[in-house]
Formats: structure tokens, C-alpha cells, sequence
């Protein structure tokens, strides 16, 4: 039996209310480890590739991974998977908080969302008991209200996941909220749980997960957190600036994405960034569950229109999405913005990317005026905040056309081109014509254009734990494959990608996933399951029905050069670098894995 | 010829936020670092005791990690010279000089 797991899988269909409690599969937690590479494996075993995403028949897992549970660090992260309603491939979405370590307490390794309940119901989980709650007096409702009343229906020391009015009213870009603070983001997760009229999971848990050899399991956290304090990253930067520290740093590159990526630097960039942040509206940083880094802000807005509000952020993307990309400087109307993006439970980097997009169209005349209750100009914050408004809320024929997202919204307008998106998704704040394999990065992930699938960033820009030339072509195919498997391991483990700030090589994290499952897993083969993992998505989409000519960029991103700052005249060059990535996947010419390589993986097609 | 120079996260509770500083010509980043460090606190924090800069200090020259700054290659009676990129590079009026320690986040 392997250990790390609680080694029960909780099955709920909501069209029936059946209620099954299913074995952890062993060979499975072998070769997809948990979290989002097991999650992965039932979602593409159990729903049609080519499904509505936000049909009855699709299906939501939520995650959590074998190190969760135990002391080591930063492992209280829950994936929430599912095909994306936004993009439509597989979509998987990360989020901290406490509620993971707390499923395991509470008696399960994830939760299998299936079928679609009459009206609209939460789950209360409560050592290892089940229990269907009418959810209809909080449907609707924003994120911490939900979070509050539901805690107190069940349990004050609950732990509560929840989506809010976004994912009610089915946004594409709804998120789900954890602690009612964190997010798991990106990729509309949140509309997929609405459509199944489902609010939430509580859970509360005494059980304690054993690890397979707790002797070694105590040597292996120790060392991570060795490692995670010798780096400056880890222990001095990201507890005290927070993300947002990375404004400055991607600003000088002129890798900042400005006013809908038409530039890319900002001589003013920093009045938004970590050190603003820290100097005008942090109250104290926030840990999720057994973090020693600590990067997240509880705030409060300390002067002007939105005095007296506070929560939790912004972060280093929604102050760049909701900020500069939207060409606003308004730190206070930014964190306000931030802060209703959890409250309608929205995705701040998408939200703020859309909302980019539309003042563009606006801005040129391609959004009629009896289209727009106000007018939608780059860098004003009130305007920032009302359309952050109208968004959550569906209001009027923009307001319900930013809540599809930005490439939905210009598709509309006739102008697509203008979606700085991959796969209909959002992208994030690194301009891949200043930063290159972050280019790849976008358009070969698996759910649109996202970081945190392969964060090269790490080397291009961070140093870590090896300097690579953000400008340079050769070496990014390689760079952006390992970064992508790598993170596959990370994100299936149930461990944070920050503790890569520290915990630099895969051999950092070997000795923790063999002492707390006993799966003598070597490290090649971890990092094989991350390429299985890969390669697994990249199936559903495939059977989806997207091909090659999706793995590209906004040809604003390949064509238009930088017109000034420090990267002036560059453009993201992708041709140089997706044959190479192909080969180096062993996939065909047009993005399709050969038969070798799934053999070789143990996929079938 | 004068540079700025830009500081950032904790870099400024010891160097401020920003200088501009005048150096002759042909100074190059050592040149800038040296003058900076006008205190042994200063130095400790960029340099270690043997003089080398400390790792994952990142310095940009108008954008551009030092790391990959190349380094110029010119004939010089009849010989190949070639001058080094890094913390040797030569600055210009007006160059702009961005310092930081590690920082990651994302």
C-alpha cells in the first residue's frame, strides 16, 4: 500500500447523489504521482475530449498530492481539473490555502465532481462523512460571504472552497476561491463547478496522514527547508515584497506588457510593485498551510476613493493585469480591483487582460458607444474597477462579453487579433518578445497561455538556479521541455512551484516523494511521469480538436516590434524555436506525439 | 559622463532608490560599484571578501543582464584585442544601471 495518500478518492454524482468512495489506484500514483498528473489521468480516462465544458457530462477533480498533509514544505496545494470552458482543452488551475491538508484530515485524497444537481448544493465533508447541503440561499452571493455562512452552517474551523456570482453566471473566466483569499485562477474552473449548480467543498479533519517512513520523511523536509532557507528568494525577498517584487525586475528588461501589450515598459511601472506594495497598504504577509515562504499580502487601502477596504493582494499578475496592462497607475484602484476580482470570484489576470482588450477596441472605435456604458479608456482606475464591476456582474451587452473573456469579446467586435491570448486563455505578464522562451512557454501549454506550465522565467530572468540570455533562441526548446515536465512533478506532488525558488532540481524533491509514499520512484523516473503527464494532456486536446496551428501567439507578439524601452524592436521569433520543441517531444511536424514516443510513455492515442 | 543608477528591494534601505552618478570617461560597472560602496556595509552586500561580485546579484545595463553583455573585439597594432562584457563593460553617458538582489516571484 502507498503511503502519502490518505488512499480514498471521493466520488460524488450530483445528477444522482450517488456517493462513492473509490481505492487510490497504486500503479497510477506511480506513474502520475497525484495531484494534477492523477487528477489528469481520470478526467482524460472519464470524459469525451469533444464535451461541452459546461455540460452535465463533464467532470471536476479536485486534488490534492502525496506530500500534502505532512510537514513538508509549501505541500498544502489542491489542483482543480477539468476541460476548460474557455479554452477547451484540459484545464488544471493550482491553489494554496489550508484546504488541502484539511481533505486529507478529513479523510480523502480528491473529489470526483460529476453530473449536474437540481438546484444549487455545497458538500460538507467532515471526518471521512459525506453530506449534501442545499446551497440556494448562497448562490450568487460574493466569495467570503459564502465562505462565512458555510462555515458557520457546519463548522467555524471548516476549510471552505467556493466559487462566487462569476461562476454562478457561468464566466468563462471564473475562478474558485480557497479561504476565501486564494485562487485557483485561471481557466474558467469556477464556471464549470456553476454549471453543475455546485458551490463548494467544506471540510474538517483529525485523521493524520502517515508518511511510508517517517524517519527518512523528517531528513528529506529537513533539507528542503535547508535549502528553501539558504536561498535569498525563499527566505528574504518573497516574505518581505511579496510577487509583486517582480515588477521592477521584468519593467527594466522592457518585458512588461503596458496598455494591452502595445508597449512594454513603463517608465512608472514601480509605483505598482512590491515595494509600493509593502510601503503603502501591507498589514503583514500570509503563509498557506507549511509554508515557510509567506508570500502572500493582507492589505488595506490607506487612502483616496476605496480608504478602509482590505483583503488579501494584489499579486505580481493581477497588479500588472489589472495595473499597466490596463494602463493604470492607481495602486489603491488596482488592490480595490483586485480584491472584487476574489469577491465575484474572477480571474484577476484574465479579467485584467480582457479588460485591456476591450479599451483597445474602445479606444479605436471598434466597440460602438451604444454598446458601453461609459467610456472604456486606457489608465483610468475607476474605470478599472467599474469594469471589473460589470464583468462580475454580466452587466449589459459589454459586461456580459468581458465575462466570456478577451478573445470571445474582440471575436465579437471582429478584431480577435487584438486578444492577447493563446488558446483563447489569457497571457501573463512576461512580453515573450523581450523574454523568448517564455513564448514557447505560452504557446505550447496545454491550457492557453500560462507561466507556471514551464516558468522559464526562472532562468531568463531570476538566474535560477542557472542564468540563460532572455534573448537568445538556442537552447529555448530544451529549456521550455524541461521546465514543463518539471513543473508537471512539482504540481502533482501537492508542492508549490515557489519552492523552486529554493529546491532548484528535480533532485531536491526525489527524496521527499519516495520517503513519504515508499514508491521507489528514481529521479529520471519522476521526471519521465512529468513527461507522461505532458504528453497525456496534450492527447485530450488533440481529441479535442486542436492541432499544431494553435501553438502560436497573438501576431502582435510575433510581428509588431517593441516600439520602445529596453527591449526596443524585438519580436518573438516562435519558428526559431517549435520545430526543435517538437523534435525534442518526439512529436511529429505538426504537434502530434509519433507512436515511439507514447510506446515509450505507456499512452495509447 | 553621468549614469543612473536604479536600486531595488532591499538593495534600497542601503542604497536608496535611485542615483545618478558622474564618472569619468571610460569607467566601467567595477568603476560604478566601487564608487557606490562607499561603506563597508555597502560592499558586504554586493561584493564578497575576496572582491568578486556575490552570486545572483543582478545587474542590467540598459536592460541587459551584465552576463551576457559581449564584450568587444577590436584590432590593436596588429593585434586582437578583446575587451571583457560583465562587471568590465564599459558605460556611456547615460546608461542606466538597474541593481538587484534575488528576487523571484511570479
Amino acid at each position: 500500500m502507498v503511503k502519502g495518500f490518505v488512499g480514498v478518492n471521493l466520488r460524488v454524482n450530483l445528477s444522482t447523489g450517488e456517493i462513492k468512495k473509490e481505492k487510490i489506484n497504486e500503479q497510477w500514483a506511480r506513474l502520475f504521482i497525484g495531484g494534477r498528473g492523477y487528477g489528469s489521468k481520470i478526467i482524460c480516462d472519464e470524459v469525451d475530449p469533444k464535451v461541452d465544458p459546461l455540460a452535465p457530462e463533464n467532470k471536476v477533480v479536485i486534488a490534492t498530492g502525496p506530500a500534502g498533509g505532512s510537514n513538508t514544505p509549501a505541500s498544502g496545494r489542491v489542483m482543480v481539473i477539468t476541460k476548460g470552458p474557455e479554452t477547451g482543452t484540459i484545464a488544471c488551475s493550482n491553489v494554496g490555502g489550508f484546504f488541502g491538508p484539511e481533505l486529507k484530515r478529513a479523510g480523502y485524497d480528491m473529489v470526483i465532481i460529476e453530473g449536474k444537481a437540481e438546484k444549487p448544493v455545497y458538500l460538507w465533508i467532515k471526518d471521512g462523512n459525506i453530506e449534501i447541503r442545499d446551497a440556494r440561499k448562497l448562490w450568487g452571493k460574493k466569495t467570503s460571504e459564502t465562505e462565512e455562512v458555510i462555515k458557520q452552517e457546519t463548522d467555524p474551523k471548516a476549510r471552505v472552497v467556493n466559487i462566487g456570482p462569476a461562476g454562478v453566471k457561468l464566466s468563462r473566466i471564473a475562478n474558485v476561491m480557497v479561504d476565501a483569499c486564494r485562487a485557483a485562477g485561471r481557466s474558467g474552473v469556477g464556471a464549470v463547478l456553476g454549471s453543475k449548480n455546485f458551490l463548494g467543498i467544506a471540510a474538517r479533519g483529525t485523521r493524520k496522514v502517515e508518511p511510508f517512513d517517517p524517519a527518512e520523511t523528517k531528513t528529506a523536509v529537513a533539507q528542503a527547508r535547508k535549502l528553501l532557507k539558504e536561498s535569498e528568494i525563499t527566505s528574504v525577498n518573497l516574505p518581505k515584497y511579496g510577487t509583486a517584487l517582480l515588477v521592477n525586475e521584468i519593467n527594466e528588461r522592457g518585458g512588461y506588457p503596458v496598455r494591452n501589450a502595445q508597449e512594454a515598459y513603463d517608465e512608472d511601472a514601480g509605483v505598482t510593485g512590491g515595494e509600493e506594495i509593502a510601503d503603502k497598504i501591507l498589514i503583514k504577509k500570509w503563509a498557506c498551510a507549511v509554508c515557510p515562504i509567506a508570500c502572500g499580502r493582507v492589505t488595506e487601502i490607506r487612502e483616496g476613493k476605496y480608504k478602509g477596504y482590505h483583503g488579501e493582494g494584489p499579486e505580481y499578475e493581477t497588479t500588472w493585469a489589472l495595473g499597466l496592462m490596463c494602463g493604470v497607475h492607481d495602486l489603491n484602484a488596482i488592490t480595490y480591483a483586485h480584491y472584487l476580482c476574489n469577491e465575484y470570484g474572477l480571474d484577476g489576470i484574465s479579467a485584467g487582460v480582457t479588460i485591456a482588450c476591450a479599451m483597445e477596441l474602445y479606444e479605436k472605435g471598434y466597440i460602438p458607444e451604444r454598446d458601453v456604458p461609459f467610456p472604456m479608456r486606457f489608465g483610468d482606475g475607476d474605470t478599472l474597477v467599474k469594469m471589473v464591476q460589470i464583468m462580475g456582474e454580466r452587466k449589459g451587452i459589454v459586461g456580459d462579453l468581458l465575462a466570456e473573456g478577451s478573445y470571445r469579446l474582440a471575436e465579437h467586435y471582429g478584431h480577435p487579433e487584438l486578444s492577447m491570448s493563446v488558446k483563447k486563455q489569457e497571457m501573463a505578464a512576461y512580453d515573450p518578445r523581450a523574454i523568448k522562451g517564455i513564448g514557447l512557454n505560452y504557446a505550447t501549454s496545454n491550457r492557453g497561455a500560462c507561466h507556471v506550465r514551464g516558468y522559464t522565467i526562472s532562468q531568463e530572468v531570476i538566474d535560477w538556479p542557472e542564468p540563460v540570455d532572455r534573448l537568445k533562441y538556442e537552447g529555448k526548446a530544451e529549456l521550455t521541455k524541461y521546465m514543463q515536465d518539471f513543473t508537471a512533478v512539482i504540481d502533482s506532488s501537492g508542492m508549490c512551484l515557489f519552492t523552486i525558488f529554493g529546491m532548484g532540481y528535480i533532485r531536491d524533491y526525489g527524496p521527499i516523494l519516495r520517503a513519504v509514499t515508499g514508491i521507489p520512484y528514481s529521479d529520471d523516473e519522476l521526471m519521465k511521469a512529468g513527461e507522461r503527464i505532458w504528453n497525456m494532456e496534450r492527447l485530450f486536446n488533440l481529441k479535442a480538436g486542436l492541432t499544431g496551428k494553435d501553438d502560436t501567439l497573438p501576431p502582435r507578439l510575433l510581428e509588431e516590434p517593441i516600439p520602445s524601452g529596453p527591449s526596443k524592436g524585438e519580436v518573438c521569433q516562435l519558428d526559431r524555436m517549435l520545430p526543435e520543441y517538437y523534435q525534442l517531444r518526439g512529436w511529429d511536424e505538426e504537434g502530434r506525439p509519433t507512436k515511439e514516443k507514447l510506446a515509450e510513455l505507456g499512452l495509447k492515442m | 559622463m553621468k549614469v543612473k543608477v536604479k536600486f531595488f528591494a532591499i538593495f534600497r534601505d542601503l542604497f536608496g532608490a535611485e542615483k545618478e552618478v558622474e564618472l569619468k570617461s571610460g569607467s566601467t560597472l567595477q568603476d560604478l560599484l566601487n564608487l557606490l560602496c562607499d561603506s563597508r556595509q555597502c560592499r558586504q552586500k554586493l561584493f564578497d571578501r575576496s572582491g568578486k561580485l556575490r552570486p545572483y546579484i543582478k545587474i542590467l545595463k540598459n536592460g541587459r543582464n551584465i552576463l551576457f553583455l559581449e564584450g568587444v573585439q577590436i584590432e590593436l597594432e596588429g593585434k586582437q584585442i578583446q575587451f571583457l562584457g560583465g562587471i568590465h563593460a564599459e558605460l556611456a553617458d547615460g546608461d542606466v544601471v538597474a541593481i538587484f538582489p534575488q528576487v523571484g516571484g511570479g
